[in-house]
């Protein structure tokens, strides 16, 4: 080992192991070279003049820091604050989530009666429930033949009456449903964007 | 428990765990930025970036990926990175650390004349810290005072380990032929 890598290695020399060849042969280096000794020497001091620099930081201080960023972050997101977020964040996530579970099971219920209407009516009974019905054409004495397989038998309808427009539609569950349940939706969509932002 | 089952738990949502995780690096971190800052307010804003330091780490403790750096050389980056931005604004990069009027206390064994020669070489050792360049300075920094080993010092410059390794070569310049120069000045007086 030469002069100029010997002193590369000055640097290094704390972090190598006991038994680690470089740190051998440097050491066997400055056991030989008197200059080299010197300089080694030099740099030690200058590094452990180092330690001898006042570090103006206290431990208030930097507990100081730690309140301050801790505040700061409270400030900026209150939903983070340990009282809020037991208290009345947590309620409120509750009640969020209890309604959007009430929204979401109307929904699933409503989707599940829908299905099951649509399999289990057959095709002939529903045909006459939806759609323009025949017009009952109701008519006096011998004319009464010739349209008669036209004509609908409503007993309970007056003569020269025509039976007004019914168009009853199917399935025949409330509208309203259908908001409840696009509103369940929104809700949970809502609280997992909420609790998402909270674990963030 | 360790940084990284912290960290997983302050993703999760327990907030209150990083005013203890800051508690393990809060002196080192608020340290080194006061070594790095240098302007005439340097306690005050020591103090400012150092929380700016920990609240910014926190914004961004979701994108933390443990595999690429470990938690304490991710916060140094970070230190560095608002010194740098903070220095940059201030546009005053050579102003000399503010001296501290303290003399350090020499041990009651040590005689007067060494004490008074110990005391001129700590004022040169800062002399010649002030008048290193950024990444020379923050090198020394953190591997004399932070007792950082060479891979985190590289990753948080953002240099290469042998680059970092070669820390004696590039102090030579400015910090040790310097005050080798005063030290054997002051032998030869």
């Amino acid at each position: 080992m030469n002069c100029k890598e010997a002193q590369e290695l000055f640097g290094l020399l704390r972090d190598l192991p006991e038994q680690h060849p470089q740190r051998i042969m440097l050491e066997q280096h400055l056991l030989g070279c008197e200059s080299c000794a010197g300089e080694y020497q030099q740099w030690e001091e200058c590094l452990d003049m180092l330690q001898y620099i006042p570090i103006e930081v206290t431990e208030e201080q930097a507990e100081a820091v730690n309140r301050r960023v801790m505040d700061r972050i409270y400030a900026e997101s209150p939903w983070l604050a340990p009282d809020v977020k037991r208290g009345v964040t947590r309620r409120i996530r509750r009640r969020v989530v209890f309604w959007a579970a009430s929204f979401l099971a109307i929904f699933v219920i409503s989707f599940g009666f829908l299905l099951m209407d649509h399999f289990t009516t057959d095709q002939e009974s529903a045909e006459p429930m939806t759609g323009i019905l025949p017009t009952a054409v109701v008519v006096a004495g011998s004319e009464s033949d010739t349209y008669e397989e036209f004509s609908i038998a409503l007993t309970s309808v007056s003569r020269g009456i025509v039976e007004p427009f019914a168009v009853p539609m199917s399935p025949a569950y409330p509208q309203y449903w259908m908001y409840l349940s696009m509103g369940g939706m929104l809700l949970a969509l809502f609280s997992w964007k909420g609790l998402r932002r909270t674990k963030r | 428990m360790t940084d990284s089952q912290m960290i997983r738990e302050i993703k999760e949502g327990n907030t209150e765990l990083y005013s203890e995780l800051m508690r393990r690096y809060q002196r080192k971190i608020l340290a080194f930025v006061y070594h790095m800052l240098k302007s005439a307010h340097l306690e005050l804003l020591a103090e400012d970036l150092c929380s700016e330091t920990f609240y910014k780490a926190f914004r961004s403790l979701h994108s933390f990926r443990e595999l690429d750096a470990s938690f304490s050389t991710w916060l140094y980056t970070i230190a560095r990175n608002t010194v740098l931005s903070e220095l940059r604004k201030q546009r005053n990069g050579n102003v000399p650390l503010e001296e501290s009027g303290i003399i350090p206390v020499a041990p009651s064994e040590v005689a007067p004349e060494q004490a008074v020669l110990r005391s001129e070489k700590v004022g040169m050792v800062r002399e010649a810290i002030n008048n290193l360049p950024e990444k020379q300075r923050s090198a020394l920094i953190l591997r004399e005072y932070d007792q950082l080993d060479y891979q985190e010092i590289a990753n948080i410059l953002g240099q290469s380990v042998s680059a970092v390794k070669s820390l004696k070569s590039q102090l030579e310049p400015y910090f040790y032929e310097p005050i080798y120069e005063h030290y054997e000045g002051m032998k030869s007086r």
